[in-house]
């Protein structure tokens, strides 16, 4: 048994590398193991699947459903939302605030759904903030701003979703654009870290002005 | 009241907790472990007037002389004796001359108010004005007589400057106190006192000749002659005008205490008392002291570049006390720096420690409590002749050969100095985080480098005693050793960050300006990995130890096969 999980934990190594990890400031570990496989077998085509687990690729139609929700409660009755659950932790599904976790973890798989191609360690924020053609970061500071202050859950997933799309639906890590949505969640109910740079506001801000300081300072 | 006759008058704590109020000869008395002065500013006064009190009744020949005191204290009516030859010039009040006033009864002078006496009171202009915002009037109206001589000697060894013709104190306005005290919280007054009392000739400045203190010579205690009136050119007091131990006993100011008979309570400690001071008379043109002094318990300060200028005391400043003035008033740098710390420190460091080391190998019964030494500073922080504040702060000492501390000096340099830059660093990136526009944001900032400093200060003296106890074990180093010089700039860079992100990061989330906030700290990260164009100061301290400026290596088998 031991043996067994001993295996296991050096495969997760691999899935989430320690760079990545240290930058989660809401998952955990496992969480974040769980929600990589759930998205490669939800999105990957099974040539680029076999490459990376033995599992098999879920149904096209699975995401396709996911996709058509328009809100966190439809997403709780798909077979995807089902997939991700059954992979997360113990932990984190006999969590006493059970209602809670699964409108969390129904957001994130609605968010996911619309990322095609990952860079695994990459933010969604730093994507965002990346130069687009037209010389300006690929989303407006004005809209950016709008996603830190987001109010509901469902404002939040619309907010993401455009996003994504406005980001090519790829270039960032599928575990990093989980973990914005679980930090939103974390601060949401109430509980704000301690630690400033821990924070939903901070943490995404950060790597969205980071990115666009690199071409930002030579237009002034 | 005669301070010298065993009038008990000097509050004293005794080894059980209580307060009782003692003569001085009762200083070395074993249950007697400090003093109980009902203000901070007196207990630093009544230090320096028990410590002028022993250099002037019981001069020392030499350092040998200063053990066997150590070891064996005087009894109480030993101390007595030595003081009795001093006691005329001891005399608050009476016809003849009056300790620290003017030998003039200045009946020409409109009496005021008791509280003038205290540093921070109210001056008449304030009073006038009505601006006693925090320096309030009428607080203090009556004083014993005891707190009366305290304040008076505290008012004239600080003296802070006043206007046209109110003089300042000997080492200039509102001067720092350092002296050597021991760590241990039960140590005897009498022990707390001895560290701080030098061999006669060291006293003696140049131009000056030691002499037996008398107390009717008129350059040892200028008020039993008619005061040294400073209304002219050409009547300023340098020191080879008077006795050594005048820097002691200056009078820079011309006072009165009417001293009347009263049953009545002091304003300042309380206790009930049949003769009462509640007017007294000041006048102007007091001793003009200038030259080259170099009070024994003073830190100074030259300018290498100029030496025939004075060295100026050392005073408090409104950033407050912390270690980055460390160096300056322990190190001797008068050549690099400049800076000289007080005469009382550099003998404890250069000579008694040495002392009383060798005499605890030779078996001697040295008390242990005189191993660890701390250094007590205390001094106003004066503008002109408006107080802001009284300082008092006690910080580690360090034992250290003679012959290395040269090389302390220069890593503590480096120490802090790479703290002072990070602090700047620091500051200016909150200032940027919190302003649009920088040049228009004034305000005190001084605040910050506070917080740092203090955040730092444990870690930097651990700091220096690892390099301490380095340099007693191998004399011949000169190279800060890589990971003491790492473990420092570790400590610096964490808690940058943190003041950071608590004054630039905690504010309510929704006002937050995040563009300037998260540039602000990516700008202070540059800096401190030394890669930002103005982290000259960090790249350096960096390559010149030779150390990686993480707390790590990275482990990760991905990462370095990606390095590779």
């Amino acid at each position: 048994m031991s043996e067994a999980s001993e295996a296991d934990s050096s495969q997760e190594w691999l899935v989430v590398d320690d760079q990545e990890l240290k930058s989660l400031a809401a998952l955990s570990l496992d969480e974040a193991v769980a929600v990589r496989r759930w998205w490669q077998r939800l999105a990957l085509s099974p040539v680029e699947l076999k490459q990376l687990t033995p599992q098999p690729g879920l149904p096209r139609g699975v995401r396709a459903a996911l996709r058509r929700c328009d809100t966190p409660d439809a997403a709780l009755l798909t077979q995807a939302f089902r997939e991700l659950w059954h992979l997360l932790p113990e932990a984190t599904v006999e969590s006493p605030f059970i209602e809670a976790q699964l409108e969390k973890w129904s957001c994130i798989a609605l968010v996911l759904a619309e990322l095609r191609n990952e860079t695994p360690g990459k933010a969604l924020a730093a994507r965002l903030g990346q130069q687009a053609s037209t010389g300006k970061p690929i989303m407006s500071e004005l809209r950016f701003q709008q996603i830190l202050t987001c109010r509901t859950p469902e404002e939040l997933v619309q907010r993401l979703r455009r996003a994504l799309a406005l980001a090519g639906r790829s270039e960032m890590s599928a575990v990093r654009l989980a973990d914005v949505v679980a930090l939103w969640w974390r601060e949401y109910s109430g509980e704000i870290s301690a630690r400033p740079t821990h924070r939903f506001g901070f943490m995404l801000a950060n790597d969205y002005f980071g990115a666009a300081a690199s071409y930002r300072h030579e237009d002034t | 009241m005669n301070l010298l006759n065993g009038a008990r008058w000097l509050p004293c704590l005794m080894r059980d907790g209580s307060v009782e109020y003692r003569p001085p000869a009762d200083m070395a008395h074993p249950d007697v472990i400090n003093l109980a002065c009902p203000r901070a500013d007196f207990q630093a006064g009544a230090y320096q007037f028990l410590l002028g009190l022993l250099q002037t009744a019981l001069p020392l020949a030499d350092h040998g002389e200063w053990l066997d005191y150590l070891i064996e204290p005087p009894r109480p009516d030993t101390l007595q004796k030595a003081f009795a030859p001093l006691e005329s010039a001891f005399e608050l009040d009476g016809d003849g001359p009056r300790f620290m006033q003017d030998l003039d009864p200045l009946d020409d002078v409109k009496d005021t108010s008791v509280s003038a006496l205290l540093i921070d009171s109210p001056g008449a202009s304030t009073i006038t004005k009505n601006i006693d915002l925090f320096v309030k009037r009428g607080r203090v109206d009556a004083m014993c007589e005891a707190c009366a001589a305290l304040a008076l000697f505290t008012m004239q060894v600080n003296a802070p400057a006043g206007g046209a013709g109110i003089r300042v104190g000997l080492r200039g306005g509102g001067p720092l106190t350092t002296l050597v005290m021991p760590e241990s919280a039960d140590a005897t007054l009498w022990q707390r006192l001895w560290l701080n009392v030098l061999p006669s000739s060291r006293l003696v400045q140049q131009g000056q000749r030691w002499t037996e203190p008398r107390s009717d010579d008129p350059d040892l205690f200028f008020w039993i002659a008619d005061t040294r009136i400073s209304d002219k050119k050409g009547t300023e007091v340098l020191p080879e005008h008077v006795h050594p131990l005048h820097a002691y006993w200056s009078v820079p100011r011309r006072f009165r205490l009417l001293i009347e008979p009263d049953k009545c309570s002091c304003d300042l400690c309380g206790r009930e008392t049949d003769r009462i001071v509640r007017q007294v008379r000041g006048k102007k043109q007091g001793a003009n002291y200038d030259g080259p002094w170099q009070h024994p318990l003073t830190p100074y300060r030259r300018d290498p570049k100029k030496p025939a200028e004075l060295p100026l005391s050392q005073k408090g400043q409104p950033s407050g006390l912390g270690y980055r003035h460390w160096p300056g008033l322990v190190l001797n740098d008068p050549e690099g720096s400049g800076t000289m710390p007080a005469a009382v420190v550099l003998d404890y460091i250069n000579h008694k420690q040495k002392l009383v080391d060798e005499e605890r190998r030779w078996g001697e019964d040295v008390q242990a409590l005189l191993k660890q030494m701390r250094l007590w500073i205390s001094g106003y922080d004066l503008d002109k002749g408006k107080t802001r504040g009284w300082y008092s702060v006690e910080m580690p000492l360090v034992e250290l050969p003679e012959s290395s501390q040269d090389i302390l000096r220069e890593w503590v340099q480096q120490l802090t100095g790479l703290a002072q830059q990070v602090a700047s660093a620091t500051r200016n990136q909150i200032k940027a985080a919190w302003f649009k526009r920088l040049a228009d944001a004034k305000g005190d900032m001084s605040q910050v480098d506070k917080q740092f400093f203090s955040a730092t200060h444990d870690a930097f003296f651990h700091t220096v005693s690892r390099l301490t106890a380095i340099l007693q074990e191998k004399a011949e180093t000169t190279v800060m050793p890589a990971d003491i010089a790492q473990s420092w700039y570790l400590v610096l860079r964490r808690e940058a960050l943190a003041l950071f992100d608590d004054q630039a990061l905690s504010g309510a989330q929704e006002n937050m300006n995040w563009q300037r906030a998260t540039d602000a700290r990516r700008q202070l990260q540059g800096f401190l990995s030394g890669r930002s164009k103005g982290s000259k100061a960090v790249k350096d301290f960096i390559s010149q130890h030779g150390f990686a400026p993480t707390a790590q290596t990275e482990k990760s088998p991905l990462t370095q096969g990606g390095a590779a």
